[in-house]
């Protein structure tokens, strides 16, 4: 894997295609919100919706192959924190055409799980896949650093 | 391949590596992903706090004198966690060489007293915290510095 140019600060962390490493990510990535002064917060919602792009990396786009590596970029960009989260894209992203609501999931018509990209949508400013050149699946995830507080979230 | 086969087995190691703009404090993002793999491997809490001092020590040479502060400049740190152990390599890319002569002695505490600049006590901290440390000129020309601490079951 290669590293896009890097602007100053910026921090790139690769790690063990394993569940449980995604913690490890969690609190790097904490820490260099912190450092930009970001607010608890936001930090909160940053750890929990990274941690859900990080399990969708391993899980999914690299089928839980422990060869594999997930590559995660920050950098600040104007006001925003910007990540990415890279996985090798053994299993390409394919959207659902109609995912199922919580309402749905809940009456049981479909499986528990499957709702980490509309927590992480409820938690960012910005998401969703980029694309690359290479292969492999890109999410990336936005947040303004300093955000204005939106009541009714 | 079964077990009986499998005389001399590869110990399993997973690896994270970080890259991390040479400017201080952000060796706490170090610190914390250090910590928070240490956590994850079962190291004591005080072995953990250990294991941040000499992180932050080495970090922080390594954006003072190793890079000179220049924020272009990326720190590398790779963690290798093994069974019984986590090694930390920190390297710069050596803007300025280390003299190897300060990372064999040992600061006098009546010299450094009556110096006006109290600092110079890393590497020596570093020895005193890790059970093993080994600096070395990497072919590139940067300054690394390898650290082992050992998991005491």
């Amino acid at each position: 894997m290669t590293y896009s140019t890097s602007p100053i600060t910026s921090l790139e962390l690769t790690l063990p295609n394993e569940l449980g490493y995604e913690l490890v990510a969690r609190d790097a990535v904490a820490a260099f919100a912190r450092r930009l002064g970001m607010s608890l917060d936001q930090i909160d919602d940053l750890k929990t919706a990274l941690c859900e792009a990080c399990i969708n990396a391993i899980e999914h786009g690299n089928s839980l192959k422990p060869d594999l590596r997930v590559e995660i970029s920050c950098r600040v960009e104007d006001e925003r924190l910007v990540i990415e989260v890279c996985d090798e894209g053994v299993c390409p992203f394919a959207p659902k055409s109609e995912p199922l609501s919580i309402m749905e999931k809940l009456a049981g018509l479909g499986s528990l799980r499957g709702m980490g990209l509309m927590l992480i949508s409820q938690l960012c400013d910005e998401s969703g896949f980029v694309s690359r050149n290479d292969t492999g699946n890109c999410f990336r995830l936005a947040f303004q650093r300093r955000r204005v507080t939106r009541l009714g979230r | 391949m079964s077990k009986s086969d499998d005389l001399s087995p590869e110990p399993v190691e997973k690896i994270i590596e970080l890259r991390l703009p040479s400017k201080l404090g952000y060796e706490r993002v170090a610190m914390d992903t250090a910590a928070s793999l240490a956590r994850r491997m079962g190291f004591h809490d005080d072995r953990v706090e250990s294991l941040k001092t000499a992180v932050s020590e080495a970090v922080t040479n390594a954006i003072e004198h190793g890079n000179q502060q220049d924020a272009a400049m990326k720190v590398v740190v790779l963690l290798t966690a093994r069974d019984d152990e986590l090694i930390i390599s920190v390297a710069d890319q050596g803007r300025k060489i280390l003299d190897h002569g300060c990372t064999t002695r040992s600061p006098q505490i009546a010299d450094v007293l009556e110096k006006f600049d109290k600092g110079g006590w890393g590497i020596w901290l570093i020895r005193e915290l890790m059970d093993e440390v080994e600096f070395t000129t990497v072919p590139s020309g940067g300054n690394q510095v390898r650290m082992v601490i050992h998991l005491e079951q």
